[in-house]
């Protein structure tokens, strides 16, 4: 009798501390990962409140009859560093790519400048700047 | 009657291991479910905070592409995910796009990497106005935008 009761008792707390480790290590991997892609939401939450982009100059020469090159430049009066090649430009409802960037990432006080050649279109337009973090901002312009 | 009493012993033991090794072989198999559950669970929510995504679309200028209309999506989240009807639902002005009506478009034509812009592609006819555009994504999440054509 005596001989049975140790081996089950053994036994029961074997498995026992061999489940709540295995739960524990599960548990604990879980929460770890959550809590990293909490963070990392956090930073880019962070990132699209505090970026700010301001168009300080915005210019479209007529090239032909129907096409001009188009010239912005953005102040990032945010806290957000970003990478230039990252954001996307809608000129006119279009997604477009720039020809040209004047430096690879946009910081804070900075100025950016990028240029569209040979964009199609007359008279007036839009372009709508979004960054990497998903703010955006407009800017409208007349062909000259 | 001494062997009687040892057999019984025996018995009684050999019964009592038994026993107890199928509790813990079920306490093991719980343990191991509900370790498995938590972890697919935390899988989960990881997925939705990694997900994010826009529609940068200029809301008052959409494209129309060979009578496809245009919807941009930009991937602003930390994951990559699968960019193709399978994954992706669009519902305007609260119905739901048939996938024969929809095409997708990214660089890898298969997912939509960080902070790539992908394009669907939505065959339908809309009259003029303002209209509703829901975006869900494998996960759940979702962007919506009121647009006018």
């Amino acid at each position: 009798m005596g001989y049975s009761l140790s081996a089950v008792f053994v036994i029961f707390m074997l498995s026992a501390f061999m489940s709540i480790t295995y739960i524990y290590t599960s548990t604990d991997y879980a929460v770890n990962s959550i809590t990293n892609a909490y963070n990392s939401k956090v930073f880019r939450d962070y990132n699209k409140l505090y970026s700010n982009l301001e168009v300080v100059y915005i210019n479209a020469s007529q090239q032909g009859a129907t096409t001009y090159d188009l010239e912005i430049k953005i102040f990032d009066n945010g806290d957000a560093d970003m990478t230039t090649k990252k954001m996307s430009f809608v000129v006119n409802g279009t997604l477009m790519t720039p020809d040209y960037f004047d430096k690879p990432y946009l910081l804070p006080q900075n100025n950016l400048t990028v240029d569209f050649y040979n964009v199609s279109g007359t008279g007036t337009g839009v372009v709508r700047i979004i960054t990497q973090f998903g703010s955006s901002t407009y800017s409208t312009y007349k062909v000259t | 009657m001494g062997f009687g009493t040892s057999a019984t012993e025996i018995i009684f033991f050999i019964g009592s291991v038994l026993v107890a090794l199928s509790i813990s072989g079920v306490l093991g198999i719980t343990s191991v479910h509900l370790a498995s559950g938590i972890q697919d669970k935390g899988n989960i929510i990881k997925n939705r905070f990694d997900t994010n995504f826009a529609i940068i679309n200029n809301p008052d200028n959409i494209p129309v592409s060979d009578g496809y209309y245009v919807f941009y999506i930009k991937n602003t989240g930390y994951n990559n995910f699968y960019f193709s009807s399978d994954t992706v639902s669009v519902i305007i002005d609260g119905i739901l796009i048939s996938p024969s009506n929809l095409s997708f478009s990214s660089a890898d034509k298969v997912s939509l990497d960080r902070s790539e812009v992908g394009e669907i592609l939505v065959n339908s006819t809309l009259s003029s106005g303002y209209h509703t555009l829901k975006v869900v994504v494998y996960n759940g999440i979702y962007r919506e935008i009121i647009f006018q054509v």
